[in-house]
């Protein structure tokens, strides 16, 4: 089920007013694990199993990790608990990287291998539960949290429906206290949730699907030789539309679980604002590079052991975080970019100590522009179909003489092109500011007439609704 | 965070309301009708009711607004699935059907020549997307809802109408000689009903699409060549028939189209090499007295005509 869908409204429409009208805690609470598992079967019925089996492992490895004080145990128990969730993902997401990889290697090695595709569905949102339930069993382990006293709040951090599928990745330290004590939204979140959800839709419905990504969409399955031009526009049309598409995604996951009475953490914070790439890190898809950061890079030792080490480990996590997003030697190379240009930065900051630019405005101003351009050059490893086309975009977009031949309509790319300037200025403009804070600025009325805009132009954009990009990670 | 927020959303949801209905009245005064889409989720509809014994009718925007599907049926005694797809190539769809062990019946493939055989594989990208989105549908009961729902509602709302939407494939043909769109309806089939305004128009001149296209590689056409041929026959080792189609064009897009896809290079080399049945519309008397009012559509009226006139040569053929 996703959150642009008819389907959704009435399925949220009856949760929400069962969650209202129902008087016990625990009660309500079932009924959110049994509402959240529903939501998942919708998308694949027999795929629950794969769901409820780390959910059930952790709830029990956790336990025995808390219990015991020996740390042979705990720590034979720990790798258990991750080579189960980790072997789960190697199975159903990464088994056809794997086989590629290991034929293609063999092939050059002079061996006769069939590199036929292994016939497996990926299970919507594993890589996202799967991270979750890993926290849970790590923070035990690391005691920095205790195990939930009961199983219905432990399924239901896991199942959570606004998170489950593409995020934001919840820890348990977060959500477990919030199961403690009884919580129903007030009015103020019911309005705030209310107006996160339509922000989210307008983002997803209007701007990613209905103006941005037919443009994207257009150019990467171009397999002509595309001019300059065009694959500027199309990566930076693409660029706008996985932040409208992934953002939209969080501001509907956190304004769902709001109007519930639940709190998600923020998973965006204006990442085209970054002055630098440390920086854009800590301001996009903000649950995946803190769960990184934390229990990747810390585990590697992050900058304790050296500089040389700091990049080396710098390098691996993204590297591993590019593999996170999709079992594809591109996003490997994705990762290895995002890397190669944290290392790089680091090793300048040290060299010239690049910070002192960001208290001139001129500084800033580079800073933040060289940010954004690098960035859109590793797009194409991102979004291409395959590696062979992401080299032939990033070709294109470095040579200023190559002429276009994809004939755009000049309409609907002066659109995309607006769009994506307007986002990059309010980017700019709310670097240091919260969508609250200025929300919270506006009267009333005007808040009115913007979101009713807003929701005009989500129900007159016909034709079919895409998936979030993100489920498909 | 902080507001007057009953009456915020009060003011929204009210304001939201009459905007929507002023809106669907503006549309329906405009003559505009509630519509289906012809996107991903219809087709995949249409693609899972197909029976193993019906008729495909495949292609583009020409077969989406040029065979009506229904009438096909009662005229054929088989039905017939409207399973064309806006501005793409129809050559992955053509593969789908060649890959379905249990489909026999018969496949009507209209051939675009500047969608089927220019350089590039982004005109074969929707029907990718299509297809993989036909998985989905299948295995996922939200989906099915889904579609079930927006049909629902899309068949009531004109103003969520393709024809009240801007941005629609047919409204980009301009030239002398050719005539306005007036409307655009998308019936529960898919079939697209297209009704043009009276009399010609002398409109800015701008290249057609045929002219914009640039014709796929020797190395290219022959692969291509060879998937056609290859779907074709998968599909006739079944007992299946496959037709390949070249719709009723007219005026400046089939001048354009004639210059920048030679008939002798690209259709007659697909009718030589592949074998199957082929119909140009230019061969059949009853098929070629057709006039597309933009060059490259027929109207409502035309398009009933037209499948009368196909079915006949249909029977005939076999």
């Amino acid at each position: 089920m996703v959150f642009n869908s008819l389907l959704y409204a009435l399925f949220f429409a009856a949760v929400f007013a069962l969650d209202r009208l129902t008087k016990s805690w625990t009660l309500r609470k079932f009924y959110l694990l049994i509402a959240s598992l529903l939501f998942y079967a919708a998308w694949c019925p027999p795929y629950i199993v794969l769901l409820l089996i780390p959910t059930v492992a952790d709830w029990y490895a956790a336990k025995f990790i808390a219990a015991t004080p020996r740390p042979g145990p705990r720590r034979a128990i720990l790798i258990a608990s991750l080579a189960l969730n980790l072997g789960l993902l190697a199975c159903f997401k990464y088994a056809n990287f794997l086989w590629g990889t290991w034929a293609a290697v063999a092939q050059a090695a002079g061996f006769e291998v069939q590199a036929e595709r292994l016939n497996i569905l990926l299970p919507v949102g594993i890589s996202f539960y799967t991270f979750a339930t890993m926290s849970y069993t790590i923070d035990v382990y690391r005691r920095e949290i205790v195990p939930a006293r009961s199983f219905l709040d432990y399924a239901l951090f896991v199942a959570f429906f606004p998170h489950l599928v593409a995020g934001p990745i919840l820890r348990a330290g977060n959500f477990l206290p919030q199961c403690e004590t009884e919580r129903r939204a007030d009015r103020d979140q019911i309005g705030w949730g209310l107006t996160l959800l339509t922000l989210g839709l307008f983002g997803k419905v209007v701007l990613a699907d209905g103006i941005l990504a037919p443009v994207a969409d257009r150019i990467f399955a171009a397999q002509a030789a595309i001019g300059f031009a065009e694959g500027w526009i199309g990566t930076l049309a693409f660029a706008g539309q996985i932040f409208f598409d992934f953002a939209g995604y969080s501001s509907c996951a956190i304004g769902s679980a709001l109007i519930l009475g639940w709190q998600l953490p923020d998973n965006f914070r204006f990442p085209f604002a970054a002055l630098g790439f440390a920086d854009f890190w800590r301001r996009w898809h903000i649950s995946l590079s803190t769960w990184l950061r934390d229990y990747l890079y810390v585990a590697l030792r992050g900058s304790r052991r050296g500089t040389l080490r700091t990049y080396v480990n710098l390098m691996l996590t993204m590297l591993l975080g590019g593999l996170w997003h999709g079992a594809s030697w591109k996003f490997v190379i994705w990762g290895g970019l995002q890397g190669a240009l944290l290392v790089v930065e680091k090793m300048a900051q040290s060299v010239f100590r690049i910070d002192r630019f960001k208290e001139v405005f001129a500084g800033r101003l580079a800073l933040w522009v060289g940010t954004f351009f690098l960035f859109t050059l590793t797009w194409p490893f991102f979004r291409a179909d395959d590696l062979p086309s992401a080299f032939g975009m990033v070709e294109s977009m470095l040579s200023p003489a190559r002429a276009g031949v994809l004939g755009l309509s000049g309409l609907r790319v002066f659109t995309a092109m607006a769009i994506v300037a307007a986002m990059f200025a309010l980017h700019g403009y709310m670097r240091n500011r919260s969508t609250e804070s200025e929300w919270s600025r506006i009267p009333w009325p005007v808040r009115s007439v913007i979101l009713t805009a807003m929701i005009v132009a989500i129900v007159l954009v016909p034709g079919d609704s895409r998936a979030f990009i993100y489920f498909q990670f | 965070m902080r507001g007057p927020w009953a009456r915020c959303w009060l003011l929204t949801f009210l304001a939201a309301l009459l905007a929507v209905a002023f809106l669907e009245n503006l549309a329906r005064r405009r003559g505009v009708q509630p519509s289906w889409s012809v996107g991903s989720e219809s087709w995949g509809m249409e693609a899972l009711d197909l029976e193993p014994d019906g008729i495909a009718l495949l292609g583009s925007s020409r077969m989406l607004s040029g065979v009506e599907p229904e009438l096909m049926s009662r005229k054929t005694g088989r039905r017939a699935r409207q399973l064309a797809i806006n501005a793409t190539s129809m050559l992955p769809i053509l593969e789908w059907l060649a890959e379905r062990e249990d489909f026999s019946g018969i496949v009507v493939a209209e051939i675009t020549s500047y969608l089927e055989f220019r350089a590039g594989g982004e005109w074969r990208a929707t029907a990718e997307r299509f297809k993989h989105d036909l998985g989905e549908l299948r295995r996922s009961p939200a989906r099915r809802v889904e579609s079930l729902l927006s049909r629902f509602v899309q068949t009531r709302m004109a103003c969520r109408s393709p024809g009240f939407h801007l941005l629609t494939p047919y409204r980009d043909r301009h030239g002398p000689g050719v005539r306005r769109l007036a409307s655009l309806t998308v019936e529960g089939s898919r079939f697209t009903r297209l009704e043009f305004q009276d009399g010609d128009e002398s409109l800015e001149e701008t290249e057609t699409g045929p002219e914009k296209a640039i014709p796929a590689s020797r190395a290219d056409l022959d692969e291509l060549m060879n998937r056609f041929a290859a779907a074709a026959r998968a599909i006739q080792r079944r007992g299946g028939r496959v037709v390949f189609l070249a719709m009723p064009t007219s005026g400046r897009v089939a001048d354009g189209e004639e210059r920048a896809f030679p008939r002798k290079e690209f259709w007659d080399r697909l009718a030589a090499s592949t074998s199957p049945e082929s119909i140009h519309f230019r061969d059949h008397p009853p098929l070629s007295s057709f006039s597309c009012p933009d060059g490259e559509h027929l109207s409502y009226e035309d398009a009933l005509r037209f499948t009368r006139a196909l079915a006949e040569v249909l029977k005939s053929a076999r």
